[in-house]
C-alpha cells in the first residue's frame, strides 16, 4: 500500500514536472471586458473583523457591479502569513485565471518576490501599503481610507455626550474627582502600536472631541497587537480607573467596550462611555457604547474592479473619506446625547465642503506652538506635510500617499508606557 | 452448572493482548483499514459541517487543488507541487533532527527554539553583514546557524547528563526564550515600520532549480537519507539505541552516556538550527514576530515534527511520506476553508486530527489485539472448567 502510493506519488511529481515547459495558459478571451476574476490574498478569515470589513467591501462591489452588467469573480485565499506564501498564492491566483490580485495586510507587500515584473497584465493592489509608487511598476498600487475623518467625527459625538453630562451637573469635580486633572477633564484611547496609523486615528479623535469641549486631556496606552480581547480589556480598564470619561479605540475587538460595560452594569461608582472601532459594538456593550469609527472598503473596490473592467486607468495611493461615503460611524447608540444627530451631519457636511479641516493647525499646539510647517514624517523623505490654503495651514494626511503619516505628539495627549512587549 | 456461569461471566467482554511481531500483510491491511476508516469519519464530517451544501467530490477535489494545483493547469500544478515539496521537506527536516533524540529516550521538545536560534543567527549575518564577499557570506550564514542551533540543543543536554534536570520541560522553556530573542531582533530592525521588510536580494541564497529554496530541498533530502545510515549503520547510532533502551545497560556495556546525550542533542540541535539558517537564508528572507498567528520561521514544525516521527517509528525515510501526508492534509483543509465559510474556523484542523487519531489508533491494532469473549469456549479453557467442576 505504502508503496503504490510511494511510486504513484512520484509518477505524479515527475510527470508534473516534466510538464514544465515555458507554456504559458493562454487567456481564453471571451468577454474580457465584462467579466473578470480577482484573487484576494487576506491576513485573516471571516472571524476577525478587519479581514471580514474587506472581504464584505469586494462582496458588496461584486453586487453593485453585477447591476451593470458586469461578472466578477472572487478567489479568496485566507490566513495567508506576511511570508513567501504571498507570491505562491499570487502566482496560484494568476495560474487560475485573476486579473487583479488584492492583499489587505501591510506586511504582504515585502513577499510578492517578482511576481508583479512577471505579469505586467495583472492588475496588484497591496491595501494599506506604501510601496507601489516608489516602485515603477506600471500594474501595482497602493489604496487607504481617510479613516481619519470618521474617528474626528466620532471624536464630535463623544463630545456631544461629554458635553451633556456637564450641562446637566452630572459630571462634576465634587462627585468625579479623579476624572479631572486640574480644569481639564480625562479621556483614554487604547492604541495598538505607536505606528503613524494610530497616532494619526487617535489624534482625529482627540480633536474632534475638543471641538466640543475644549478642556481635555488624553492619555494613550497601547497593546502592541491588533487584536486582542484580553489586553484592550486591561487597557480599558486600566483608563476607567485613572478616571476617563471617553474611551476610544484603534484595535480591532470589543475587549474595551465590553470592559466599561461590565463597570456599568456592577453599578460601580465610574462614569465611563465608550467609541468603537471597525465594526457595530452595540450588542456587546448596549448602554456605554455611543458609535464606532469605521471604513467602507466597498467603494474602493467597486473602483478598482470597474477600472479594470472597462480598462481605465487605476487610481494609485486612493485615499477617499466622506467625499466618497469611503467612512462612516455606525448607527448611534441609546447613550448618546440629544442633537447629535445634528452636530454630525454638521461636521460631516464640513469635512466634505472642505470648511473642516481635521488636523487643522490652529486647533492644536506642540510644545506650545502652532505649526505651519513640518517635514519630519517618517518615511516621507522630508515632504512637507503642512498645507496653507487660504492662511489656514493644516496638516495634509494621506494626500501624499494614501497610507497615514501623521505621527507628530501634541499638546494635550499623553502617551503611557504599554504593559505588553512589542 | 452455575458454579460453571459464575466461573465464565469473570471473564471480561473484551481484553487486550500483546502480538508478536504483526507480518508484512497484517500491517499493511492494518494501515489501509484505518486509511479508510479515517477516509470515511471525514466524509462525515465533511456532510455535517457543510450542511450537505458541499459535496465529497467537491471537497476533495478543493483538497486536491490546494496541495497540488488545479488539475491540468500546468503552471498551477508546478507552483502547488514546488511548494507542498518545500514545506514537505521542511517538516521532514526537524523530524530528521528530532529522530536520534527521541530514539535516545531524550524527549526534544525544544526543536521550535533550535529553528528560531538557527534563523536569528543567519538572519544577523544577512542584516549586519551583507558587505563581505558572498562566498565567504555564505559559509558564514550556514556555519552560524548550525552552531546556534547546536547550542540550543546541548544546553538542556548538559543539564540533563550531569544534573538530571527533566529534558522536556526545560527544551520546551528553552523554545519561548528564543522566541523573544527573536522577537527583539525583529522590533529592532523594523523600527517605525509596522512589518519587517526583507533582507537585500544580494544576501539570499542563491535559487536551484529556479526556486530560491531549491536547496532546500535537496539538502533536507539528503539529510533524511543520511541520518537513516547514521541510526541503522554506524557506532554512534547503534550507540543511541543503547541508551534509549536502558542507560544502566549502556554504561555496562561501556558506553559513555554523558557523552552520548550530549553528542546526540547537539546533533538534533544542528539540524534544527540549519532548518531554521536556510529557511531564512533560501526562503522567507526575513525574520518573524512571536505573537503572529503563524510563526513563518518554524510554521509550528517544531511541534508537527513530533508527530511525524512517530507516525513514522522514528525510521527517516518513512517519514518522507508522513511529512507528505502532514503536507496533504494542512493544505488541502487549508484550501477547503478558502472554498467554503464553512470550513474557514479551525474545521480543517478537525479533520487532520481525524486522520491522525485513526492512524495512531491502527498503530495500537498493530501491536495488540482485542479479545473478545466468545460463547465457543476455547479448549484449554473448557478443559479447566471441567477440572473444576470435577473438584
Amino acid at each position: 500500500m505504502k508503496k503504490i502510493l510511494a511510486i504513484l506519488l512520484a509518477a505524479a511529481l515527475v510527470l508534473s514536472f516534466a510538464a514544465c515547459g515555458s507554456k504559458e495558459p493562454k487567456d481564453n478571451g471571451g468577454d474580457a471586458a465584462k467579466s473578470i476574476k480577482v484573487g484576494a490574498i487576506l491576513v485573516g478569515d471571516e472571524t476577525e473583523g478587519y479581514t471580514l470589513a474587506h472581504m464584505n467591501g469586494m462582496e458588496g462591489a461584486v453586487e453593485a457591479l453585477k447591476e451593470d452588467g458586469y461578472n466578477v469573480t472572487l478567489e479568496y485565499k485566507k490566513k495567508v502569513p506576511e511570508d513567501t506564501s504571498v507570491e505562491t498564492n499570487a502566482n496560484n491566483l494568476i495560474a487560475g485565471g485573476c486579473d487583479i490580485i488584492i492583499t489587505n495586510s501591510y506586511g504582504h507587500q515585502f513577499n510578492f518576490g517578482s511576481v508583479i515584473e512577471q505579469n505586467p497584465d495583472v492588475t496588484f493592489v497591496a491595501m494599506t501599503g506604501d510601496l507601489a509608487a516608489g516602485s515603477n511598476l506600471p500594474n501595482y498600487f497602493n489604496a487607504f481610507t481617510k479613516v481619519f475623518e470618521s474617528r474626528y467625527v466620532s471624536g464630535v459625538v463623544a463630545g456631544m455626550k461629554l458635553k451633556s453630562l456637564l450641562d446637566s451637573g452630572e459630571l462634576n469635580a465634587k462627585d468625579y474627582p479623579n476624572s479631572y486633572e486640574g480644569e481639564n477633564i480625562k479621556i483614554g484611547y487604547v492604541g495598538a502600536f505607536n505606528y503613524a496609523e494610530v497616532v494619526s486615528g487617535y489624534t482625529a479623535f482627540y480633536l474632534g472631541l475638543k471641538s466640543i469641549v475644549p478642556n481635555i486631556v488624553m492619555t494613550v496606552k497601547y497593546t502592541n497587537s491588533w487584536f486582542s480581547e484580553e489586553r484592550e480589556a486591561a487597557v480599558g480598564e486600566f483608563l476607567m480607573n485613572q478616571g476617563c470619561v471617553i474611551i476610544g479605540q484603534h484595535a480591532d475587538s470589543t475587549g474595551a467596550p465590553a470592559a466599561v460595560q461590565k463597570a456599568h452594569t456592577a453599578g460601580t461608582n465610574t462614569m465611563c462611555y465608550s467609541v468603537g472601532y471597525n465594526v457595530d459594538m452595540l450588542d456587546v456593550a448596549p448602554d456605554v457604547v455611543l458609535t464606532s469609527a469605521s471604513n467602507n472598503w466597498e467603494v474602493y473596490y467597486e473602483t478598482l474592479f470597474r477600472a479594470v473592467l472597462e480598462g481605465k486607468p487605476v487610481p494609485q495611493d486612493w485615499a477617499e473619506g466622506y467625499s466618497e461615503d469611503a467612512v462612516y460611524i455606525t448607527d448611534l447608540g441609546s447613550a448618546c446625547a440629544d442633537g447629535t444627530d445634528a452636530a454630525v451631519e454638521e461636521t460631516i457636511a464640513g469635512i466634505k465642503d472642505g470648511s473642516i479641516k481635521v488636523f487643522d493647525c490652529s486647533t492644536f499646539t506642540v510644545g506650545g506652538k502652532n505649526l505651519t510647517s513640518y517635514t519630519n514624517a517618517y518615511g516621507m523623505n522630508d515632504a512637507e506635510t503642512i498645507t496653507n490654503e487660504n492662511g489656514v495651514y493644516f496638516f495634509d494626511e494621506s494626500t501624499l500617499r494614501a497610507a497615514p503619516y501623521f505621527d507628530i505628539r501634541i499638546d494635550g495627549i499623553n502617551e503611557i508606557a504599554s504593559d505588553y512587549a512589542e | 452448572m452455575s458454579d460453571s456461569n459464575k466461573h465464565a461471566a469473570k471473564e471480561p467482554f473484551v481484553r487486550i493482548a500483546k502480538n508478536g511481531l504483526p507480518s508484512a500483510k497484517r500491517a499493511i491491511g492494518v494501515r489501509a483499514a484505518s486509511l479508510l476508516a479515517a477516509l470515511i469519519l471525514c466524509s462525515i464530517y465533511i456532510l455535517i459541517v457543510g450542511r450537505g451544501e458541499v459535496s465529497l467530490g467537491n471537497a476533495f477535489s478543493q483538497m486536491w487543488n490546494g496541495t497540488f494545483g488545479i488539475p491540468g493547469n500546468v503552471r498551477s500544478m508546478r507552483i502547488m507541487m514546488w511548494d507542498t515539496a518545500v514545506y514537505a521537506a521542511k517538516l521532514l527536516c526537524v523530524a530528521v533532527a528530532l529522530a536520534p533524540a527521541f530514539k535516545m529516550k531524550f524527549w526534544n521538545i525544544g526543536a521550535e527554539g533550535q529553528i528560531v536560534m538557527g534563523g536569528l543567527a543567519t538572519a544577523i549575518i544577512m542584516h549586519d553583514f551583507g558587505s563581505l564577499p558572498k562566498p565567504l557570506m555564505l559559509i558564514l550564514m550556514i556555519v552560524v546557524c548550525v552552531i546556534c542551533g547546536a547550542v540550543w540543543g546541548v544546553i538542556p543536554a548538559v543539564f540533563k547528563a550531569y544534573w538530571g534536570t527533566n529534558e522536556t520541560l526545560f527544551t520546551l522553556m528553552m523554545n519561548y526564550v528564543a522566541m523573544k530573542i527573536m522577537d527583539y531582533f525583529y522590533n529592532m530592525w523594523k523600527g517605525k515600520l509596522s512589518a519587517l521588510p526583507t533582507f537585500p536580494k544580494e544576501t539570499w541564497l542563491p535559487s536551484l532549480f529556479d526556486h530560491s529554496y531549491g536547496w532546500n530541498i535537496v539538502i533536507f533530502v539528503v539529510l533524511a537519507i543520511l541520518m537513516f545510515f547514521y541510526l541503522k549503520k554506524t557506532k554512534q547510532g547503534y550507540e543511541i539505541a543503547v541508551v534509549g533502551d536502558s542507560a544502566n545497560t549502556a554504561r555496562y556495556a561501556g558506553i559513555n552516556v554523558r557523552r552520548v546525550i550530549i553528542r546526540t542533542m547537539a546533533i538534533s540541535g544542528a539540524i534544527c538550527g540549519l532548518c531554521g539558517g536556510l529557511t531564512v537564508a533560501a526562503q522567507n528572507h526575513s525574520i518573524a514576530y512571536s505573537a503572529e498567528a503563524v510563526h513563518t520561521v518554524t510554521s509550528g514544525y517544531g511541534f508537527t515534527a513530533i508527530i511525524v516521527a512517530w507516525l513514522a517509528n522514528f525510521n527517516t525515510l518513512g517519514m518522507i511520506l508522513i511529512s507528505l501526508l502532514i503536507q496533504f492534509l494542512e493544505k488541502g483543509t487549508g484550501q477547503l476553508g478558502n472554498s467554503f465559510p464553512a470550513f474557514a474556523v479551525g474545521a480543517g484542523n478537525v479533520m487532520i486530527g481525524i486522520v491522525l487519531f485513526c492512524i495512531i489508533g491502527g498503530a495500537f491494532f498493530l501491536n495488540y489485539r482485542l479479545v473478545f469473549r466468545s460463547k465457543k469456549q476455547p479448549k484449554e479453557k473448557v478443559k479447566t472448567e471441567v477440572r473444576d467442576t470435577d473438584a
